[in-house]
């Protein structure tokens, strides 16, 4: 039975002096989501869904948002930040889930995929290793990234620019370190493996090169946000790969 | 017969040169060495900020559009990297020695135990290596990996560094890594980093502290 595998990133926290990342918890659940609800991904009828959470960024995220301070109650800084984190929290509540990880396990369950917390990137390589032979059908990843990797949590630098930790990373250069997972993938591959985040090319193509399967991804930025905005495009997916930012197209490139 | 070092040993018997080199070091001046640490921390970012622009294409539409969220992370390492060309003109020798005893002394930790601004200073600091081009300098970073411990070692190789690719002599590099322990680097991770020093040599597209 193929097994089809979605690695889902995290979000940093969401600070005052950083309103251009992270505004909602749920960024880089919500496509996957969406894909699984009309099946945008064309899912095969043998294949078995595996979502893999990385768990810190909720963890981080939900005790930010679950708890607004008196001092953040106070904070006026015309956008009600912390508004904004305690209805996300509320929500999650309301639904019946103790926090975002726990909602995240109700989605996966209610998407028929099975649901995997990592709290370490190497963690994902361990799962894939796990498989047998021939049987990863495709990898997909949603989540912040840059072309040295993915870039599975981010944090707040002392000028508060979004940055990431190493430790929170599955670098480029790891793909050719596990070039003995590449037995682990049906050949020829039945779908190609997507890699949801800005300046993933670079990423895919190695993967392709090391994996010997085709791989997406994308050459310039793309924004996750333009799920929430009017757009002529109504399939999700399609819209993050095309949907111009401020850096112009996505330029989403398929390596085979 | 060579008798091997424990690496717990070897990593305490380490600790201990660097507080006694940090102490010779301490001839750097407090200002110079609060500006290098600044500008490590800035260095940061060229590495691991999401909006550092990765390329020189994207660089060009961020200034030409100027874009706020790229620009306030690439103007602070430009100005970082300034700095660090003024001090190592002023003085070459107290910069680099500097830059390896904030290594030692930041990137000693297992990273999951470092604290935030020892991250940001340890691979700034790592990053910085870019800066020290000359043949001596090239030889001491290579007997900094070749006797650290495995915790620094590996921060060292850990990315896709700048300084990877404007060694004057990878030759000697591949030589270095490939006679690193295994328990420093696997061989099937010393492949990818052997890769990137093999590329040095070739015309190489600009990202990070190059731009």
């Amino acid at each position: 039975m193929p097994n089809f595998i979605i690695l889902i990133g995290g979000p940093g926290k969401f600070l005052g002096c950083d309103k251009a990342h992270d505004q909602t918890w749920k960024n880089f659940l919500v496509p996957i989501q969406l894909a699984g609800k009309k099946n945008l991904y064309n899912k095969a009828s043998s294949e078995t869904i595996h979502w893999v959470v990385y768990e810190p960024p909720y963890r981080h995220r939900w005790e930010d948002d679950s708890v607004i301070d008196p001092a953040e109650m106070k904070q006026s800084d015309g956008y009600w930040l912390h508004s904004i984190r305690k209805k996300a929290a509320d929500d999650v509540t309301k639904s019946g889930a103790a926090n975002y990880l726990q909602r995240i396990q109700h989605i996966a369950s209610g998407a028929g995929a099975t649901h995997k917390v990592i709290t370490k990137p190497d963690e994902f390589w361990n799962f894939l290793n796990s498989f047998p032979k021939n049987s990863i059908s495709r990898v997909w990843y949603s989540g912040h990234a840059s072309e040295d990797g993915l870039m599975l949590s981010v944090t707040h630098t002392g000028a508060c620019a979004a940055a990431a930790f190493p430790t929170d990373m599955i670098q480029l250069k790891d793909i050719r370190s596990h070039a003995s997972l590449a037995d682990r993938f049906v050949k020829p591959a039945m779908s190609n493996s997507k890699f949801y985040g800005c300046f993933t090319s670079k990423f895919a193509k190695e993967w392709k090169d090391v994996f010997g399967v085709p791989a997406e991804g994308a050459v310039n930025k793309i924004d996750f946000g333009t799920i929430d905005s009017p757009s002529p495009i109504s399939n999700v997916l399609t819209r993050i790969e095309q949907t111009h930012t401020s850096l112009g197209s996505p330029d989403w490139k398929i390596h085979k | 017969m060579s008798v091997s070092i424990p690496r717990l040993a070897k990593t305490w018997v380490f600790a201990v040169t660097v507080l006694i080199s940090s102490n010779n070091c301490s001839a750097t001046a407090p200002d110079l060495k609060n500006g290098l640490n600044h500008a490590y921390e800035q260095l940061y970012n060229a590495r691991f900020a999401l909006e550092y622009p990765p390329r020189e294409e994207i660089l060009k539409i961020c200034q030409e559009k100027q874009i706020k969220d790229c620009l306030s992370v690439y103007l602070p390492v430009q100005d970082a990297k300034q700095k660090l060309r003024q001090a190592i003109a002023k003085d070459q020798a107290a910069v680099f020695a500097h830059t390896v005893t904030t290594i030692n002394q930041t990137c000693l930790k297992p990273e999951p135990d470092m604290d935030q601004q020892s991250v940001f200073r340890c691979y700034g600091a790592v990053i910085a290596l870019y800066f020290f081009t000359d043949s001596v300098y090239d030889q001491k970073i290579r007997d900094l990996l070749s006797h650290a411990p495995r915790s620094i070692a590996r921060v060292m190789l850990s990315t896709r560094f700048e300084w990877f690719y404007n060694r004057p002599h990878p030759d000697k590099w591949i030589t270095v890594i490939n006679t690193l322990p295994n328990d420093v680097l696997s061989d099937s991770e010393k492949q990818p980093v052997l890769k990137f020093f093999k590329e040095s040599q070739q015309p190489y597209e600009k990202f990070g502290v190059m731009l």
